[in-house]
């Protein structure tokens, strides 16, 4: 039997008094998978981990079949390893093509002419043909996030972290990216951190929901939402007694959590389950529906 | 269009035996006729076509070379390892520009107090130090984390970042000596320190949150030691005689192998 791409074993990460995650073990193969969760949920120490750039304190992580704890099976993943992290930096005197140059050479591309026609296909997957030979200083936000995942795209990677690859993206750019990222040709393994739960349904085949360092969901989108079926109303005023509410465009509120009796009960999607499984307890006025 | 383009003359465009003036001609009516440009398009090399393309687009996307991976490469480097090493921060025009300026006045405060070159001394070694504190790790390094993830990994980046840093430190401070006679030849006793400094830091660094961090503690120690052996010693200079060499270098080859054994917590540290 073929070993999934992505495996993880009972791993722990503590920072200071502080963990991390909490005895996570979880599998994903080809396909996108989507971790979501809110701030400090453990995503990114996750994804570090994942990426090889992170030791965990505690458990195993098996990429593409190898264990990340031997060095020279690390090397062997990382060639075949795609990582945006969640804040990339760049070198600002280089320009966009220099850049993605740069990190084909990290990638082992030695071949000047075959480097060059790849960082060309990983610019022009993203968009940032026309912008190559801009500096990235003079690159926008959205053209930045374009340009570390035009990295990560480099060299076909088997297996793609994706740390909040949408953040800053404008409403085309997101939509690219979701065309882009469900359409690569190899279909790698593809693990997305994200906070958007749009990119999650539009995308993902599975959701794994982050919290406090400990998996709280792991199914397909769908079944998420119905996770929260039955426990979202509709109301004219606002209820105290729900977990959270909000007030729509048309004057009524939404509510998340244990209805009253005889609540108009509404249709729950991957939104409200989600806040519903995170433990939101703020109240949040103002957003539509 | 009332003409058409010689069947010779294609013939001679397409081999390439046409002088410049020809060429340009032909192809502006070539912009305006259908039916040459269908006549020229059927026996154009296909290959020769791609391999034409290809080599505007290189001319195009090659990347700057600056003065400094110019002479890296001059010098020998490969040139993927010199993109490599010109991002480096203490690599770069500004920081050589300082440890030059900070040397030159180490050796002129050296040679005007005439007795011994303990200041020069003193410093030469924390040029390399500093330099490799700023060379590579999260504080310093914007792609760090990429270039973590990545193949060469941050042992091997580290490395190859290290190893530019202290020869560039090395040749400035060596130059230094060489410029200021006044010193001596007991100058260059700062070579063997220096590279015991350089590597006990990144040993440490293994263990501490930082290069700067490591540096710092390591820099500290360096001064007391030897402003403390200065005191206490009955010879001048005793931080750089020969038994303080034969110290150091042992010093050095310890931290080397610590440093190799220690190459895990460079490739997957336990905090970015």
């Amino acid at each position: 039997m073929e070993p999934w791409p992505i495996e993880l074993t009972e791993v722990s990460k503590r920072y200071g008094g502080v963990r991390a995650l909490d005895h996570v073990t979880l599998s994903a193969g080809p396909g996108i998978t989507g971790l979501l969760g809110p701030n400090g949920a453990g995503k990114t120490t996750l994804m570090r981990i994942v990426a090889t750039v992170l030791a965990p304190d505690e458990g195993s992580v098996r990429l593409l079949g190898h264990d990340l704890a031997r060095a020279h099976e690390r090397v062997e993943v990382r060639r075949r390893l795609g990582y945006m992290p969640q804040e990339p930096g760049f070198y600002q005197q280089f320009t966009a093509f220099e850049f993605v140059d740069y990190v084909a050479i990290l990638k082992e591309m030695k071949d000047r002419s075959a480097r060059h026609d790849a960082v060309r296909r990983a610019l022009g997957a993203v968009g940032l043909e026309d912008v190559a030979h801009r500096k990235v200083k003079g690159l926008s936000g959205g053209m930045r996030r374009r340009l570390a995942l035009a990295q990560a795209l480099l060299g076909d990677a088997d297996v793609l972290m994706l740390d909040e690859p949408t953040a800053g993206l404008d409403p085309e750019q997101r939509l690219r990216f979701r065309e882009l990222v469900s359409q690569l040709p190899h279909r790698p393994a593809v693990l997305l951190s994200t906070h958007q739960t749009e990119d999650i349904t539009a995308v993902c085949e599975r959701v794994i929901v982050l919290a406090g360092g400990r998996i709280r969901f792991d199914g397909s989108p769908a079944a998420l939402a119905e996770t929260a079926t039955g426990r979202v109303w509709v109301e004219q005023d606002r209820n105290e007694q729900a977990v959270l509410s909000w007030r729509m465009s048309d004057g009524r509120h939404r509510h998340i959590g244990d209805p009253p009796a005889g609540a108009t009960i509404a249709e729950a999607n991957i939104d409200d389950a989600y806040l519903l499984m995170a433990g939101v307890t703020a109240q949040t006025q103002g957003a539509a529906a | 269009m009332s003409w058409h383009v010689h069947e010779d003359t294609i013939e001679a465009y397409i081999l390439g035996r046409i002088d410049d003036a020809s060429a340009f001609s032909l192809e502006a009516h070539l912009l305006a006729c259908a039916s040459c440009r269908a006549a020229i398009s059927t026996r154009v090399e296909v290959e020769g076509q791609a391999r034409i393309w290809s080599g505007i687009r290189e001319s195009i996307d090659r990347p700057r070379v600056g003065m400094i991976e110019r002479a890296l490469i001059r010098l020998g480097v490969p040139a993927h390892t010199a993109r490599l090493l010109v991002v480096t921060p203490s690599l770069r025009s500004a920081w050589l520009i300082g440890i030059t300026a900070c040397l030159a006045f180490a050796a002129i405060v050296s040679s005007a107090a005439g007795e011994t070159p303990l200041p020069f001394l003193m410093l030469a070694p924390l040029i390399p130090l500093a330099g490799v504190a700023a060379a590579f790790g999260g504080p310093v390094d914007p792609a760090w984390e990429i270039g973590v993830a990545s193949p060469t990994g941050a042992f091997r980046l580290m490395l190859i970042r290290a190893a530019g840093v202290l020869a560039t430190s090395a040749a400035l401070a060596g130059l230094a000596t060489i410029a200021s006679p006044a010193l001596g030849w007991s100058a260059a006793g700062w070579l063997v320190p220096s590279l015991a400094l350089t590597v006990l830091t990144l040993v440490l660094s293994t263990v501490t949150t930082s290069v700067i961090h490591a540096a710092t503690i390591v820099g500290i120690g360096w001064v007391a030691g030897v402003i403390v052996l200065e005191r206490v010693a009955s010879a001048p200079l005793a931080a750089f005689g020969p038994t303080a060499q034969l110290v150091s270098a042992v010093v050095a080859v310890g931290s080397l192998i610590a440093l190799v054994g220690r190459r895990d917590a460079f490739e997957r540290p336990a905090h970015l």
